[in-house]
């Protein structure tokens, strides 16, 4: 789907825009939060059904908490921030400065609204940075919901079904580092066609200066 | 129409307000006035950073200019921000507060909505909730220590902590499918002391009681960590000794166990000198069932006892 030029730019202007979305957070929870996505992918559902696909990369089966929100007008999309469960724990844990204790495996039974409250913050302030910077960069004025914050199951078929017929997927897989804390989460930003078109043809652009 | 909507604003649960790109209150709706104390007079057209100077930081301005300038929505947690709006019930404690900031359009002109939520009581409840969730925690632990202690109690002897008679007959059983599946011999032993009784009578039950910690000890000194002790009650004791090549090997350990028995025992500065009687039955020579191995050791040990004692004999030895 990119070109290895195309990922590097993209990796890299997604670590610039996650390194201003970790000031934001760091102020709000009054320590230090470093962000970073060593890994950008593109796929399209045709690649994840492709039996040579391997699934390992588009992670996260079992129970996961997914936040999500729309945006729009011209460039449009569903960005979600989803995290295993318990990883998802330990970041509100890290958040709120209340201990994480090694030996009790953190599940998603432990989760109370509070701490759903304070995912939908955390991701509202990530995707809002992200989602911003690529309307900036694309130079178009956007439209944002609220952040949906859902617990699901997902068994192994289902992690294909998520994505939908003609849709791209922006992988970012990301890692959150607070309170000596290492969390890890997966960006996804579902894009139509044109959307994609838009955003490569822009890189393109750049790569060409 | 419009009065309706107005209507509803007023009486909704929640503090609504609307601002324009200056900051300007344009909307403040009923729940603000009755929950700040502040009215409509005091705040409309005023700038919200004057009505509250924390809206002035500079997060809080981020967040307003987001909404309006760059159509981003934001929700703030009351786990992480506490409070937006001052109660006018100075009394409440530990208010919290989840805030929601959302860009409208109108007329090509840009503005913020801006809804309060009071979640005071759902934190207390959440509180309550993580309280008895801990609580419940503990005692799932402390019910978890005391079944095992109690099934450690169910399977041991108190006294001398080795097992008794229930988990004796488990261990034989185990030990025999075991012997089956590698074709191989074990003995079974019950010993009796002799003179037992004697002990308790001259010297009182708290001596008799170190007699058989101390007989204990001198019998695990004498066979293999592997094989089983049990004390069935009162002066019996039951053995089970895994891969014997044959009789000759469990006569050997027998021999060595009534030895122990010479040195007199030093009890409470009285010397105690006792002696014990052993019956040996040998699988699968003479069965391949736990209970008759075991009668068969008891009547092997009455043999030892009418031979005059100190001894040992096999279920197969005539008398």
């Amino acid at each position: 789907m990119l070109s290895p030029m195309q990922r590097d730019v993209l990796t890299e202007m997604v670590n610039v825009y996650v390194g201003q979305a970790a000031s934001f957070l760091s102020e709000m929870v009054n320590q230090k939060v470093l962000l970073s996505v060593p890994e950008v992918e593109l796929i399209n559902v045709g690649e994840v059904e492709n039996p040579e696909y391997s699934l390992p990369a588009f992670p996260l089966a079992g129970h996961i908490i997914s936040s999500s929100m729309r945006f729009g007008h011209d460039f449009k999309g569903k960005a979600f921030l989803v995290f295993p469960a318990e990883e998802a724990k330990l970041l509100v844990n890290a958040c709120t400065g209340e201990d994480n204790n090694p030996e009790q495996n953190q599940t998603f039974t432990d989760f109370l609204d509070t701490d759903f409250d304070v995912l939908k913050e955390i991701s509202n302030v990530i995707l809002n940075a992200i989602v911003g910077e690529f309307g900036n960069f694309l130079d178009t004025k956007l439209e944002y919901s609220l952040p949906d914050i859902e617990l699901l199951f997902v068994s192994a078929p289902e992690q294909k079904s998520i994505l939908e017929k003609d849709i791209y997927i922006l992988l970012l897989h990301t890692t959150f580092l607070l309170a000596e804390t290492k969390i890890k989460g997966v960006i996804m930003i579902a894009l139509s066609m044109n959307s994609v078109s838009w955003l490569i043809s822009k890189i393109d652009e750049l790569l060409e200066d | 129409m419009h009065k309706l909507i107005y209507h509803a604003l007023e009486k909704v649960n929640m503090g609504i307000i609307i601002i324009d790109k200056e900051h300007k209150i344009l909307i403040w709706n009923g729940w603000l006035e009755r929950y700040t104390g502040k009215s409509k007079d005091e705040t409309i057209g005023k700038n919200l950073s004057d009505v509250y100077q924390h809206f002035a930081e500079k997060n809080h301005q981020n967040i307003l200019n987001s909404a309006i300038l760059f159509g981003q929505s934001r929700f703030c947690s009351s786990t992480l921000h506490k409070i937006f709006v001052f109660p006018a019930d100075e009394t409440r404690k530990n208010v919290q507060q989840n805030m929601q900031v959302e860009p409208i359009f109108n007329d090509n002109e840009r503005f913020a909505l801006i809804q309060i939520m009071d979640i005071t009581g759902h934190h207390h409840r959440v509180s309550q909730l993580k309280n008895a969730i801990r609580e419940i925690g503990l005692e799932n632990e402390q019910i978890k220590v005391a079944e095992t202690m109690s099934r450690y109690q169910a399977m041991h002897d108190s006294l001398t902590g080795l097992p008794n008679r229930v988990l004796f007959r488990d261990r034989l059983e185990a030990a025999i499918i075991s012997a089956r599946r590698n074709n191989q011999k074990l003995a079974v032993m019950f010993m009796d002391l002799d003179g037992f009784k004697a002990v308790n009578d001259n010297f009182g039950h708290a001596v008799g009681d170190l007699l058989l910690k101390e007989v204990v000890e001198r019998l695990k000194h004498n066979i293999r960590e592997s094989d089983t002790l049990a004390r069935l009650g009162g002066d019996e004791f039951m053995l089970i000794l895994f891969q014997i090549a044959g009789q000759e090997d469990a006569a050997n350990v027998a021999r060595k166990l009534l030895e122990s028995f010479n040195q007199v025992f030093r009890l409470n500065e009285h010397n105690v000198s006792v002696t014990a009687s052993v019956g040996i039955s040998i699988y699968p020579n003479n069965s391949e069932n736990t209970d008759t191995l075991t009668k068969q050791a008891d009547s092997a040990m009455y043999k030892a006892k009418a031979a005059g004692k100190n001894t040992f004999r096999f279920y197969d030895d005539p008398y």
